[in-house]
C-alpha cells in the first residue's frame, strides 16, 4: 500500500488475462518475485476467480447465461446450438483457438434473455438462428 | 392503480449519462455543494433521520454506518461502492450505473466528506463493461468540473474515486470478501466484528454501501429527511427499485415506494402473467430469498415483511413464475447456484449444500422417500446455523420456502412419482393423442432421436424407449396432439 501508483494484484492479473488470454507460469514467477509473494498464494488467487485462466483460451470467450430467468427463456437451447456449431463442450476451446465456451450465472440482463457476452459485447434476445449468425460474423 | 415514484431512477433514461451537463441541469451536484457548506455531523444527521436503510440486501441503517465510520479512529479512511451485483435476476445496479453514473459518484463524495475519507473505490463486476466505461467517463468529467479531485468546489475537501474490477466470483459481493479481493487475495469472507467501519480496506475504517444506497443520498440531502420519509413505510422509508423478470408481461425495472404490494407490482405495473397463464409464485431476494405464493400477494413489502414470509428483500430481483413452473426444480436451480459460488471456507456451506442438492435431485428424479424430506429440513437448518457468511446462512431459503408453501408438490414427486408442473424429465412422458393427431409428420421430423413414427395423415406414435424427453415434439405440434403425462 506504500506504493500508491503500483497497480494492485487483481488489476495486473486482469491486464495479463486480457492481453494473452491466460496467465502463464512465467507471469506467475515474475509477479511472485516482483511483489515478493509466494507462488502458492498466486495460484490460490488465480484459481479462486473464474475469469482468470491458467491455460490458453480462445480469441473470443463466449459466456452464455443459464441462470433462472434466461433458463425460463430456454437458454439451454442456445448452449446446445453453440456446442454443436463449434464442436466444443463447456470450458473448452476450439482447435483454431478462436472460441472458448463458458456457461455462467446471471449476467444482469435478465429482462432481455436469453443472453450471452462475447468478450465485452452483449447479445440479447437470442434465438438459435441468431446465435449461429453472430458466431459466423466474428473474424 | 399504484404509482411508480422515481427517486433513484430520477434521471435514468431522461438524461445523457455521458454528459455531465445533463446531470448538472437536473440539480446535479447541488447536494454536494450543500453538504460541503454543512458540518460532517449535520450531513450524517440528515441521513440518520431519513431512516434510509442499505439497499444491498441487509437493510442496515445507513446513517448509523456513516456515523460509526466517522467516529472510527484513523488517519486514512475509504469509501467503497459495492457494485458487484450478481444475484440471479438482479440488474438494478447496472441500470443505475449505466443510466446515471453521477448520482452514485455524488453520493460517494458526500459519504467521503461525512466520514472523513479521501479515497473512494467502486468495486464492479467485470461483466458490466458499459457501466465501467460510463463510470470512467463520468469520473473524468467530474474532475474537469472540480467536483472530484483536489479542493472540491474550492473547499479544503479532496476526494478521488477509482474503479476496481471483480473477476467472476459472486461471493465477492459480501463486504469482507470484497475487501479481500481489492487487497489481492482470494475473495473469502471473514468473521465480523470487526466491521469494515472500524477495520476495512488495508485495515482502515471503511464505509461500504451499495450502488442504490448511494444513489439515494443526493436527493435526501437536497430535499431533507421529511421529504424522504413521506414515501414508503415507517421502518423502511423511501423507494426500492425492483428488477421484474420471468413470466410477467412487462419485464424491466420498477421503482415503487416500500410497502407497495406484490400484487400491485406484478399485476398493475407488470401487467400480469404472460400468455394468460396463472400466477404461481414470485421469487424475491435471489439465492438468499424464497418463493412467495398467491396467498401473500397482498402483503405490503419491505425488509421485515419479506423476511417474515421466509424470503428476503435481497438486492431487488423479482422473478415471476407461472403455473408451468415446478417449485422443486426452482429450489434446485438456486441451490445449484450456491453450490457453484460457495467459496468453500465453511464445511456446512461447501459440503452441506452439495448434499442438499443431492436430496433435491433424488426428489426430481423420482427416487426419494418421505424420510428424505426430514433430512432435507434438518440439513437446511444446520447449514443456516453454522455457516459464516450470508451466502451459506441463507442458501437453504429457496428450499425451505418452496417446501413451506408447496409441500404437496414435493410429496407428489415422492409418493405419486409425478411432477405436477410437467417439468421434471424423469417423471414425465410425452404421448400422442390419436384423436387429435393429423399425421402431419412435423414432430417426427424434429425429434432428435427418431423416436416418433407414423404415416402421413395417420396418427403417430412415440417410442418411449427412444424418447429423451426433449419436448421438441410438444412445442412443434400445431394440433395439440401431444400431451405430457
Ligand atoms: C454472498 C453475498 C453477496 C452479496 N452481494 C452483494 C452485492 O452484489 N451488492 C451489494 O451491494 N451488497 C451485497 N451483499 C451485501 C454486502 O455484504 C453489504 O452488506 C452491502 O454492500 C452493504 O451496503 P448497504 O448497507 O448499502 O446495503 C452481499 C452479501 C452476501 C452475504
Ligand atoms: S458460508 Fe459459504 S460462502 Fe460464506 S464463507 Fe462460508 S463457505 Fe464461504
Ligand atoms: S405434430 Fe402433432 S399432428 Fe403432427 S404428426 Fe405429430 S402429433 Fe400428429
Ligand atoms: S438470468 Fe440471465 S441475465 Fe440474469
Amino acid at each position: 500500500m506504500e506504493k500508491y501508483y503500483e497497480k494492485e494484484l487483481l488489476e495486473e492479473l486482469h491486464d495479463i488475462q486480457e492481453t494473452y488470454g491466460f496467465i502463464s507460469e512465467e507471469d506467475i514467477l515474475r509477479i511472485s518475485e516482483k511483489r515478493d509473494i509466494p507462488k502458492a498464494h498466486l495460484y490460490g488467487v488465480i484459481s479462486f476467480y473464474s475469469m482468470f485462466h491458467l491455460k490458453p483460451t480462445g480469441k473470443y470467450i463466449i459466456k452464455v447465461c443459464d441462470s433462472v430467468s434466461c433458463s425460463l427463456n430456454h437458454s439451454a437451447d442456445i448452449v446446445k446450438v453453440i456446442k454443436e456449431h463449434l464442436g466444443i463442450g463447456e470450458n473448452e476451446t476450439t482447435r483454431d483457438k478462436k472460441f472458448s465456451l463458458e456457461v455462467v450465472e446471471c449476467l444482469g440482463h435478465c429482462d432481455e434473455g436469453p443472453v450471452m457476452i462475447i468478450n465485452d459485447t452483449y447479445y440479447t434476445h437470442l434465438t438459435t438462428n441468431k446465435v449461429v449468425q453472430i458466431l459466423d460474423n466474428l473474424d | 392503480m399504484c404509482e411508480q415514484i422515481r427517486i433513484v431512477l430520477r434521471n435514468a433514461g431522461n438524461i445523457n449519462p455521458e454528459n455531465i451537463e445533463d446531470y448538472l441541469k437536473n440539480d446535479g451536484y447541488l447536494a454536494l455543494a450543500k453538504a460541503l457548506e454543512s458540518t460532517r455531523e449535520e450531513v450524517i444527521d440528515i441521513i440518520s433521520s431519513s431512516n434510509l436503510r442499505g439497499r444491498g440486501g441487509g437493510g442496515f441503517p445507513t446513517g448509523l454506518k456513516w456515523k460509526f465510520t466517522m467516529q472510527a479512529k484513523g488517519d486514512e479512511k475509504y469509501v467503497i461502492c459495492n457494485a458487484d451485483e450478481g444475484d440471479p435476476g438482479a440488474f438494478m445496479d447496472r441500470s443505475i450505473l449505466e443510466g446515471d453514473p453521477h448520482s452514485v459518484l455524488e453520493g460517494m463524495t458526500i459519504g467521503g466528506y461525512a466520514v472523513g475519507a479521501k479515497k473512494g473505490i467502486i468495486y464492479i463486476r467485470a461483466e458490466y463493461p458499459l457501466a465501467v466505461e460510463r463510470l470512467k467517463n463520468a469520473i473524468c468529467q467530474a474532475k474537469e468540473f472540480g467536483l472530484l479531485g483536489e479542493n472540491i468546489l474550492g473547499t479544503s475537501f479532496s476526494f478521488d474515486i477509482e474503479i476496481r474490477l471483480g473477476a467472476g466470483a459472486f461471493v465477492c459481493g459480501e463486504e469482507t470478501a470484497l475487501i479481500h479481493s481489492i487487497e489481492g487475495s482470494r475473495g473469502e469472507p471473514r468473521n465480523k466484528p470487526p466491521f469494515p467501519s472500524t477495520s476495512g480496506l488495508w485495515g482502515k475504517p471503511t464505509l461500504i454501501n451499495n450502488v442504490e444506497t448511494f444513489a439515494n443520498i443526493a436527493p435526501i440531502i437536497l430535499n431533507g429527511p421529511d421529504w424522504f420519509r413521506q414515501y414508503g413505510t415507517k421502518n423502511s422509508p423511501g423507494t426500492k427499485v425492483f428488477a421484474l423478470a420471468g413470466d410477467v408481461k412487462n419485464v424491466g425495472l420498477v421503482e415503487v415506494p416500500m410497502g407497495t404490494t406484490l400484487r400491485e407490482i406484478i399485476f398493475d405495473i407488470g401487467g400480469g402473467i404472460k400468455g394468460d397463464k396463472k400466477f404461481k409464485a414470485v421469487q424475491t431476494g435471489g439465492p438468499s430469498g424464497g418463493c412467495i405464493p398467491i396467498e401473500y400477494l397482498d402483503t405490503p413489502i419491505d425488509y421485515d415483511s419479506l423476511q417474515n414470509l421466509g424470503s428476503m428483500m435481497g438486492s431487488g430481483g423479482m422473478i415471476v413464475m407461472d403455473e408451468d413452473t415446478c417449485m422443486v426444480d426452482v429450489a434446485k436451480f438456486y441451490l445449484q447456484f450456491t453450490v457453484d459460488e460457495s467459496c468453500g471456507k465453511c464445511t456446512t456451506c461447501r459440503i452441506g449444500n452439495v448434499r442438499l442438492l443431492e436430496i433435491l435431485e433424488k426428489i426430481t428424479s423420482g427416487n426419494a422417500h418421505l424420510e428424505d424430506l426430514e433430512r432435507m429440513i434438518s440439513l437446511s437448518n444446520v447449514i443456516k446455523n453454522s455457516s459464516l457468511c450470508g451466502l451459506g446462512q441463507t442458501a437453504p431459503n429457496p428450499v425451505l420456502s418452496t417446501f413451506k408453501y408447496f409441500e404437496d408438490e414435493y410429496k407428489a414427486h415422492i409418493l405419486d412419482r409425478v411432477c405436477p408442473a410437467g417439468i421434471c424429465k424423469n417423471l414425465i412422458r410425452y404421448e400422442v393423442i390419436p384423436q387429435n393427431c393429423q399425421g402431419c409428420t412435423a414432430c417426427a421430423r424434429v425429434c432428435p432421436t427418431q423416436a416418433i413414427s407414423g404415416e402421413l395423415r395417420k396418427p403417430h406414435f412415440i417410442d418411449q424407449t427412444k424418447c429423451i424427453k426433449c419436448g421438441s415434439c410438444y412445442s412443434t405440434c400445431r394440433f395439440n396432439a401431444i400431451k405430457i403425462v
